[in-house]
């Protein structure tokens, strides 16, 4: 370097430019550029921009949303019986991994006031760790739908939404903490061997020599759905898996939806700070308060409660989440959906008490599609609690114990 | 909104702007599919664009306009980059950023001999005062602005922007030993106009 550029090296340093960041543009930008990120073509955004304006699919996105923060309640599991001791060592291996990546793709026809073929698909990327929780990232047409993070350490759940710049903030007992640390993708590995499946022999995915097994049980995700075909190929060489697909439908097969997890990457080693939520000063607070207790049967009361006031008395046809999801569209055209995400946990809280339910053999039935809030009589829900006695919930959401020979009374009268 | 997040994959390196340019591999073909990764790479980079942008154009509100444009010239044409390495990206960034810090300057030309006017306005009361940097920016953006936009690259990119020589060599696409004859030449025309501008200010 010769002197005058050390002279003009010293002389640059001196001068003092207005050069901090704006973080507002920076965001801003961001937006813009995660809007043209899927496609280069300028009519991209603007076309997203106007589906976004639609009541329904501001409502098919919340809910898409919310039940991937429910899900999360769901993957509990229990101990892997009858299965072959491979596919039990297989889901005893994912276990014990520390980290993962993947990727799964959501693709759901079937939606309330969707054409009938309109199928709507979601990308999202799955950071999962043993000690610090989960983080799913969601993209619909290049923009951020949502990024929804388990924080296990802080015992928290929030939900950012980046396109309405604004957030959720769950907090979650010790009870579910530890639910959720045994609640994610390992845990659906674990559901396959658990829940009884069928060899698929190998195939060649990917260059990669795979081994299969087939599951035929919704509660794999934990009631979501009414039925469930899913297919799990592991690496022969690994052991670990490469796929996971589901078929499912819900709502008499109106709604279809199909999951593919992807991309899996077992051996990631993660920073902690990826798991740690960077809220933007200028997003709003939405909803603050605790997840619904899928233990507790207030649960239950107030999500159906919420749902009959929303229908004018109905309940919802089913109690899976995507039937609930659907009816819920029905009664909400006209509503903003973000203004309504506290009312839709609640609700999807109700379908996790009741999948709970059926998850723990409770022999649970459900008749929303009988029963109305004028059938003070008649029942609307029932699981057992003893050898012999029944918990009742009556249309009026009454409740009460019952034995087997009194419910058995109860049930035919809702036939007639 | 995306957060910063690191994901670490054992390689680290330190560039001489004091990058961190952890796992950059990963992240570059991550986000060539997935935006959540594309905007993280958007937030490692913005600063010094925007950075770039501000010691060229000396104004915040273009600097911010261009920055935009570098940014959705890059996310179209991301498919076109061939590089793996984070540090070839941000290469990548400042070759755009220069393309359209120049387009900017050429259109705006006709424009800045309106705004010289109001500039010197601003620049003798600012000379009023007692601080030495905003008389040094004034005199440096008059003296910068003055040279052609080939010259103005790379002194910005060598002197403001801190890149080595082979570094503006990719950024512009030439030898090393023409960049470094290039910044000989900007240097001496700049030093004649700071001399003659400071002599002007005494």
């Amino acid at each position: 370097m010769n002197n005058y550029e050390k002279e003009f090296e010293s002389f640059a340093r001196k001068v003092n430019f207005d050069d901090t960041v704006d973080i507002k543009h920076r965001d801003k930008l961001e937006q813009l550029l995660l809007e043209n990120f899927a496609s280069p073509r300028p009519q991209q955004s603007k076309v997203w921009r106007i589906i976004m304006k639609s009541s329904f699919t501001k409502l098919a996105a919340a809910a898409v949303i919310i039940i991937a923060v429910l899900l999360g309640l769901h993957y509990f599991g229990g101990s892997i019986d009858g299965a072959s001791v491979v596919w039990a060592d297989i889901a005893e291996k994912v276990q014990k991994i520390p980290m993962v990546v993947y990727k799964m793709r959501t693709e759901m026809t079937g939606l309330s006031n969707m054409p009938k073929d309109k199928v709507t698909t979601m990308e999202t990327v799955v950071y999962n760790s043993l000690e610090f929780g989960e983080r799913q990232d969601s993209v619909a047409e290049g923009r951020v739908l949502s990024q929804n993070y388990r924080d296990m350490p802080n015992k928290l759940i929030i939900l950012v939404q980046p396109l309405a710049k604004q957030y959720m903030k769950m907090t979650l007992t010790d009870q579910q903490v530890s639910k959720f640390a045994q609640s994610n993708t390992r845990e659906i590995v674990k559901h396959y061997v658990e829940f009884g499946y069928t060899k698929l022999g190998h195939k060649n995915i990917n260059g990669i020599d795979a081994e299969g097994v087939e599951v035929n049980d919704v509660r794999v995700l934990g009631g979501t759905f009414e039925t469930l075909k899913g297919q799990l190929w592991v690496d022969a060489k690994t052991q670990l898996p490469l796929l996971m697909e589901f078929d499912c439908t819900a709502d008499d097969n109106s709604v279809h939806t199909k999951l593919t997890m992807y991309d899996f990457k077992w051996s990631e080693e993660l920073n902690r700070s990826i798991f740690e939520p960077n809220i933007p000063s200028d997003y709003k607070l939405t909803v603050q308060g605790k997840m619904p207790d899928m233990y507790d049967e207030a649960t239950v009361f107030t999500g159906l409660k919420l749902f009959a006031q929303m229908s004018g008395g109905k309940y919802p046809s089913s109690m899976s989440m995507m039937t609930i999801v659907k009816d819920l569209g029905q009664y909400m055209k006209d509503k903003h959906a973000e203004s309504n995400q506290r009312d839709m946990m609640d609700i999807g809280g109700a379908a996790m008490f009741y999948a709970t339910l059926v998850k723990e053999k409770k022999d649970a039935a459900y008749y929303g599609n009988k029963v109305t809030a004028a059938d003070s009589n008649t029942v609307l829900m029932r699981w057992k609690i003893s050898d012999n006695e029944y918990r009742v919930i009556y249309g009026d959401l009454t409740a009460e114990n019952v034995s087997a020979e009194r419910l058995s009374k109860l049930e035919a009268a809702i036939s007639k | 909104m995306i957060v910063d997040t690191k994901v670490k994959t054992g390689v680290s390196e330190i560039d001489n702007q004091g990058n961190n340019f952890e796992n950059d591999g990963q992240l570059i073909s991550n986000a060539r599919k997935d935006p959540a990764a594309f905007a993280q790479l958007y937030r490692r980079h913005y600063e010094a664009i925007f950075g770039y942008c501000v010691h060229r154009l000396f104004e915040r509100q273009a600097a911010e306009d261009v920055t935009s444009t570098i940014f959705l010239r890059a996310v179209e044409n991301f498919w076109r980059f061939s590089g793996n390495h984070e540090k070839s990206f941000r290469n990548w960034l400042y070759t755009i950023a220069s393309n359209a810090v120049n387009d900017h300057l050429r259109r705006s030309a006709r424009r800045r001999i309106i705004f010289k006017t109001v500039l010197e306005e601003a620049g003798k009361e600012l000379c009023e005062s007692n601080e030495e940097s905003p008389e040094n920016l004034l005199l440096l953006k008059d003296a910068m602005l003055s040279l052609k936009p080939k010259y103005q690259t790379i002194i910005t990119l060598r002197f403001f922007e801190n890149l080595k020589l082979t570094e503006i060599a990719e950024v512009l696409g030439k030898s090393p030993g023409t960049v470094r004859s290039q910044l000989a030449r900007a240097l001496a025309k700049l030093e004649r106009k700071l001399s003659f501008a400071r002599r002007e200010v005494q």
